[in-house]
């Protein structure tokens, strides 16, 4: 058969895409399904799917009665648009700095990317506990510098903070992404606001931000996404307290599945979390048009 | 020989032609001529858990060539979870470390694990008291066997108490007032006794047990079997208990982070002078301990004119059997090993706290293995009365976090006392309705 032929085939075109379509079906597409069915059945982990009983919208209707599911709503929303923001702010900041041409650069790059190596990891978050435990690092190094030691992990607001900072720490990837936008920004852009006598902050609003609005709107749908999908930070740091104030909307999930076996009303959480971030990202799609800058609609407007 | 057979088949459910090989065999002792099974083990544990039942395992398969057994162990996190998926999925393993309260998920009619009576050839039950056997039975069928029990005892550091000159506590009041002259002897950081909200809710049970005489959970009328003013006592003893200083307030454990207590350096080094905990577990807590540090049993305290001592006695840990297993015969042989055969009872050794078959118990006495703080706790439960059985249902995770939530609300003054009395009262007993089916 000659190349020409085998792409011409559709027989050999399923073949090459079977492997995704199979794998995309049975882990994708089935539990997504059978999940939704499930948030409309008092389905219990330990019992036979079979002695569920379908009991319609009523998981999702006694939702808004459930005060630890709205303390849990209110605590993932406060997380995402606190560490959303300030990640993605804190992650530009570093690679406009890391886009200086300054010797040895390279290496710094490496090693602000390796936290992002390590992630969020098991490893890492236990780490993380005891670096913020009362007896813990930063308390030891306050101590040291005469501060009095701040009860970190103990205090319903601080230990909030302790779990921002863990995502924060995590910044390479978006770093990465918006280096990789700077350096496609076209240096004659910045030799003509030089000439011009724009000043650097004034090349970054007018120039660099601008440019980078694809960049910027990529990275934060996939930080949406990824906040409110935190689960290893609350899970392994706090359990979710003091108090429920870290217990995020995922943590709520897999407790209410595997702690309490409410497979059924874990479903709906879980379907409630999907249309959440379903309608943030709809709603970043459709305010791209007013803040988004694609060079590609500059040229079909007649720009160049 | 045929007849024996049959009647073997017949029990099973099993093929014909299975029975032959089986018959011929004395069932505790040995099988006889057999085909090739494999089965599967479930546990958890630690690291000494594994190694102590992987060796066990070998010499089982020495035994009993014509037997394979491969072990599906993990850490205590997350087992829970592997297992109910696998039963749910009918992949559970044919034999199951479980704990007391899981047959309460997984066997509500008693129907969900083998009946263990229909195993008595192969089993020895005459090795367990009836109050043991009764713990694993369900509507009269038997779920479960318990390899130990066991029951939460009060354990101070004593080089901490010797420190502050102060005897170790052995009555309620003398806890409550070992607080303040732990403190002004040794300092803000030094406290009698530590634990986590789990481990305080079983305390104050125990004290209001104490008072009663009752079960804590009525799980006929789905409601607390005390009064109002009862379970108030539990919101007393915890501000008591945290105002005097003498267990650690909300805010000083939670600044710890979601640790085990046994690895906090707290306890490691002596300010946390003391814990309510299960004597089957008091190993992976002394060897966390400094060098130097040596923990002691207390007496345990008791209210005066007490008939109960309020103790969650229970089994530790169980063994239960797949119902659906096509290979009964033969995993009775392997639990029967394991908890009666003093080859298997040695290599598993106290891995999993003393255990509760008599000749297991023998074997490792004349061993020399019960010494020390299990020698003691063994001791201190058979002079304590223990009459009252508690319902599996105060153990679920439900009614646990509930009594948790408004206590944690407590400690961190977002109610009163009153309210959380109220609330002890009113959202546990919702709790059991809700929940008890």
């Amino acid at each position: 058969m000659s190349g020409a032929s085998i792409y011409a085939s559709r027989r050999a075109g399923s073949l090459y895409i079977a492997p995704f379509a199979i794998g995309f079906l049975l882990f994708t597409a089935f539990p997504f399904i059978a999940s939704f069915i499930l948030s409309l059945t008092d389905a219990r982990l330990q019992d036979q799917l079979g002695d569920a009983h379908f009991i319609g919208w009523h998981n999702y209707a006694g939702m808004w009665a459930d005060a630890t599911f709205r303390k849990s709503l209110g605590v993932t929303f406060f997380y995402v648009f606190v560490t959303v923001p300030l990640k993605l702010a804190f992650a530009l900041l570093i690679a406009v700095v890391l886009n200086f041409k300054l010797r040895g650069i390279g290496l710094f790059r490496t090693a602000f990317y390796l936290p992002s190596i390590l992630g969020g990891s098991v490893a890492i978050a236990v780490v993380w506990r005891f670096v913020f435990a009362s007896d813990g690092l930063v308390n030891q190094f306050l101590h040291g510098a005469g501060f009095g030691g701040i009860n970190w992990l103990g205090e319903p607001s601080t230990a909030m903070f302790s779990i921002i900072l863990l995502r924060l720490w995590q910044f390479g990837s978006a770093m990465v992404v918006f280096l990789a936008g700077l350096k496609a920004i076209p240096e004659d852009l910045y030799e003509a606001a030089d000439l011009d006598g724009a000043s650097r902050l004034r090349q970054f609003w007018m120039i660099t931000l601008p440019l980078l609005t694809p960049v910027l709107f990529f990275n934060f749908i996939m930080q949406i996404v990824q906040a409110f999908q935190e689960f290893n930070g609350p899970y392994i740091i706090t359990g979710g307290g003091p108090m429920k104030s870290t217990y995020l909307l995922p943590l709520m999930i897999y407790e209410e599945a595997f702690k309490y076996f409410n497979l059924g009303y874990s479903s709906a959480l879980s379907w409630v979390l999907f249309v959440i971030i379903a309608l943030f990202t709809a709603l970043a799609f459709w305010s791209q048009r007013f803040w988004v800058f694609y060079a590609q609609e500059r040229s079909d407007k007649g720009g160049h | 020989m045929t007849a024996p057979v049959t009647r073997r088949t017949a029990l099973t459910g099993l093929g014909a032609s299975l029975g032959g090989a089986l018959a011929a065999c004395s069932p505790r002792t040995a099988p006889g001529p057999k085909r090739q099974v494999t089965l599967r083990m479930s546990w958890w544990g630690g690291a000494s858990a594994h190694k102590a039942t992987l060796e066990a395992l070998h010499l089982f398969m020495q035994r009993y060539p014509h037997i394979e057994v491969r072990g599906e162990y993990t850490g205590f996190l997350g087992h829970l979870e592997r297992l109910t998926t696998q039963i749910a999925g009918h992949t559970a393993p044919d034999l199951m470390q479980i704990n007391w309260y899981w047959q309460v998920l997984f066997s509500r009619d008693g129907k969900g694990f083998y009946d263990l009576n229909r195993l008595s050839k192969e089993i020895d039950f005459s090795q367990y008291d009836a109050r043991t056997l009764g713990m694993g039975e369900r509507n009269g069928h038997r779920n479960a066997l318990s390899v130990g029990n066991a029951a939460r005892l009060f354990y101070f550091n004593r080089t901490t108490y010797d420190k502050a000159r102060l005897a170790l506590p052995a009555s309620w009041e003398s806890l409550l007032a070992a607080g303040p002259k732990m403190r002004d002897a040794l300092g803000d950081a030094y406290y009698p006794i530590d634990g986590t909200f789990q481990d305080f809710i079983a305390m104050a049970r125990s004290r209001i047990v104490q008072k009663t005489g009752k079960a804590l959970v009525d799980d006929v009328n789905k409601r607390l079997n005390c009064t109002a003013e009862d379970i108030a006592e539990m919101a007393r003893l915890y501000a008591g208990l945290t105002r005097d200083h003498s267990l650690p307030a909300a805010r000083v454990r939670a600044a710890f982070g979601n640790v085990a207590q046994q690895e906090m350096r707290p306890w490691i080094n002596g300010q946390f002078a003391g814990c309510y905990l299960w004597n089957s577990s008091i190993d992976k807590f002394t060897d966390t301990l400094r060098p130097g540090e040596h923990v002691e049993l207390a007496s345990y305290p008791l209210i005066p004119g007490a008939t109960d001592a309020g103790l969650l006695y229970r089994p530790a840990m169980m063994f239960a059997i797949n119902h659906q297993t096509p290979h009964p015969q033969e995993t009775a042989l392997l639990l029967n090993f394991l908890m009666n055969d003093p080859v298997g009872v040695r290599a598993m050794g106290l891995s999993r706290g003393v255990p509760s078959s008599a000749i297991a118990r023998r074997t490792l006495t004349e061993d020399g293995l019960m010494t020390g703080l299990k020698r003691d706790s063994e001791a201190e439960l058979a002079r304590l009365p223990i009459t009252v059985l508690e319902s599996p249902w105060f153990e679920h995770p439900r009614v646990r976090d509930g009594f948790q939530d408004i206590l944690e609300m407590q400690g961190y003054g977002v109610i009163d006392e009153e309210t959380a009395s109220r609330r002890l009262y009113d959202d546990i007993n919702a709790i059991l309705t809700r929940v008890i089916r």
